[in-house]
């Protein structure tokens, strides 16, 4: 159910979906919640998008514009008020989604009284893997991240990256294929964030997982995706696709090339039209 | 083993000690019994300089003296005490955390019992004591009863409070993993609840051995309680005033008992909140 190798496809050296392949998607999707003022807030409306297998997307979008909502309903979590969301094309109910899609919340909440070992292992405990297969996978993907000095560490004696970094191995070992970071990086100094966008598009190329980041960072969502979908702001909608055709890895020289300012152009015009 | 190492490790273990932290300890240890000793010193002067009569106040000194020579018959009357104090909060904390659950849940029950969980507490024990004594004699039952009836209640507090100060986010995460409710429960709620039923746990403790006292006053065949009230008929108000010092120091030993379980316990609540106190990272 939960062997991690079962679900690698090393990315193929074209990411670019292919015609009809889908791994998550979502479909005619709108949300509305009673607040708490009892009025009806429309936090989404028809949002449809379709993320390919290995496929690296991000939702990009202004604050309040509902992607955590999104990303909620994406996971299982709520469900939606309309629309509907599939797995590898089959329709899905939210419970049926619960367990097999990773969510990494913006916070780590890493449980204090375990260790880093003991947290990354949390899903695959819920999900009755015997603990000491379970710890072998972890440590496993610690070995292959650099994080085997902190396996016995606990969340309190680690820094604020290396806590996403559990938090995103506990994400990976909970799942299948499909994992939603929300906004993980976002509470972290400049410096170590783009140490870990690094460590990030590392594990996803080592992990052969689909993702879905979202993100209000216009440089992070060039930096990392094949893909960038703009949300406009509350009730949210898809706004503009924009293709991330630029050559990995993203170094300095990619940064600085005319197609990067471009893409920066275009995906900053599209955020803007919308305010 | 080579000396030099041994010189080494030892010079580590000496720098590895905290210092800062053993003398602050020290500070929290004296500073209290320095306090009691200034009191106890105010009242020695003064019961001798005033030539208070030793019938209505005696002096400490006195107490202490007459206390140790009558060590013979109070140390068994506290064993008898612990003793019961020792079950009737075995039950307390099964019943409290228990509750604590159940109420947790199962929200009507909640709304259902919650306030009479409250009303409870308003009954005075004294009124109730001698109803118990006269419904379940002077055995164990009654005793228990009272020991619950004066203990559970922080504990339940505590417990409900703690179950529910779990971050909703969290529990999101866990839900995502597809865990039940149970799971939910005992992997993270339960965990994460320890420190507040701790604190629960620290009160009812001392209010335990209260309980204990005052269900043996109204009726037993032993204990502190009994030693008390005999004391008190035959006017030796010296023997009263330290049996009740050996009731405090019993209460405080059985709260130190309780924090050195909790640091055991829970070490990463205190090793995470030393780090928020020290600022640092």
């Amino acid at each position: 159910m939960l062997d991690i190798t079962a679900s690698f496809q090393h990315p193929s050296s074209d990411r670019a979906p292919k015609p009809g392949e889908q791994c998550i998607a979502a479909m005619n999707v709108s949300h509305t919640y009673r607040g708490d003022d009892g009025q009806r807030v429309a936090a989404l409306r028809d949002v449809s998008l379709s993320v390919a297998p290995g496929e690296f997307a991000s939702v990009i979008g202004p604050s309040g514009c509902g992607k955590s909502t999104l990303l909620g309903i994406l996971a299982g979590l709520d469900a939606p008020t309309a629309g509907v969301v599939l797995l590898d094309g089959q329709p899905t109910t939210p419970r049926q989604r619960l367990g097999r899609i990773g969510l990494m919340p913006q916070r780590d909440l890493l449980l204090p009284w375990r260790t880093a070992l003991g947290n990354a292992v949390a899903g695959l405990r819920v999900h009755g893997v015997p603990g000491n297969i379970a710890r072998a996978q972890a440590r496993d993907l610690f070995a292959r991240f650099g994080l085997s000095q902190f396996e016995r560490a606990y969340p309190h004696a680690l820094s604020g990256g290396m806590r996403q970094r559990v938090a995103l191995v506990r994400a990976a070992l909970a799942s299948g294929p499909v994992l939603l970071l929300d906004e993980p990086f976002g509470a972290l100094d400049a410096l170590t964030r783009a140490d870990l966008r690094h460590w990030l598009l590392e594990a996803w190329q080592g992990l052969g997982k689909t993702i879905i980041l979202v993100t209000h960072d216009v440089d992070e969502a060039l930096l990392l995706s094949d893909r960038v979908f703009v949300l406009s702001p509350r009730p949210g909608t898809v706004r503009a696709v924009i293709d991330v055709a630029l050559p990995r890895p993203r170094d300095l020289a990619v940064q600085g090339s005319a197609e990067f300012v471009e893409l920066r152009r275009r995906l900053l015009t599209a955020l803007e039209a919308q305010l | 083993m080579n000396t030099s190492i041994t010189q080494q490790r030892i010079a580590a273990w000496w720098s590895g000690i905290p210092w800062h932290r053993a003398a602050r300890t020290a500070g929290k240890i004296l500073a209290p019994l320095a306090a009691l000793g200034i009191v106890l010193g105010a009242w020695q002067i003064y019961v001798t300089s005033a030539n208070i009569n030793a019938l209505i106040l005696p002096a400490p000194s006195q107490i202490a003296q007459h206390t140790l020579a009558d060590w013979a018959n109070l140390q068994p009357a506290l064993v008898v005490t612990l003793q019961e104090t020792a079950i009737g909060f075995a039950y307390a904390l099964a019943f409290g955390l228990g509750t604590a659950a159940l109420l947790d849940l199962i929200p009507p029950l909640r709304a259902a019992l919650s306030p009479l969980f409250v009303a409870s507490q308003s009954i005075p024990i004294v009124a109730l004591a001698p109803l118990l004594q006269l419904w379940f004699g002077t055995d164990l039952t009654a005793k228990v009863i009272v020991i619950v009836l004066v203990c559970f209640f922080p504990i339940t507090v505590a417990g409900l409070d703690g179950l529910r100060a779990t971050e909703p986010d969290l529990i999101r995460l866990y839900r995502s993993f597809g865990a039940s409710l149970w799971q939910i429960f005992y992997l993270v709620r339960l965990p994460n609840a320890l420190p507040a039923i701790f604190s629960g746990i620290r009160i009812a403790i001392t209010y335990s051995v209260i309980g204990a006292i005052f269900a043996e006053y109204v009726g037993a065949e032993q204990g502190l309680g009994v030693y008390l009230r005999e004391k008190q008929a035959a006017f030796r108000v010296d023997l009263v005033i330290g049996a009740i010092a050996v009731t405090a120091i019993a209460s405080v030993a059985l709260f130190l008992l309780v924090m050195v379980i909790e640091r055991v316990t829970i070490p990463w609540f205190f090793a995470a909140r030393r780090k928020v106190a020290g600022g640092e990272g």
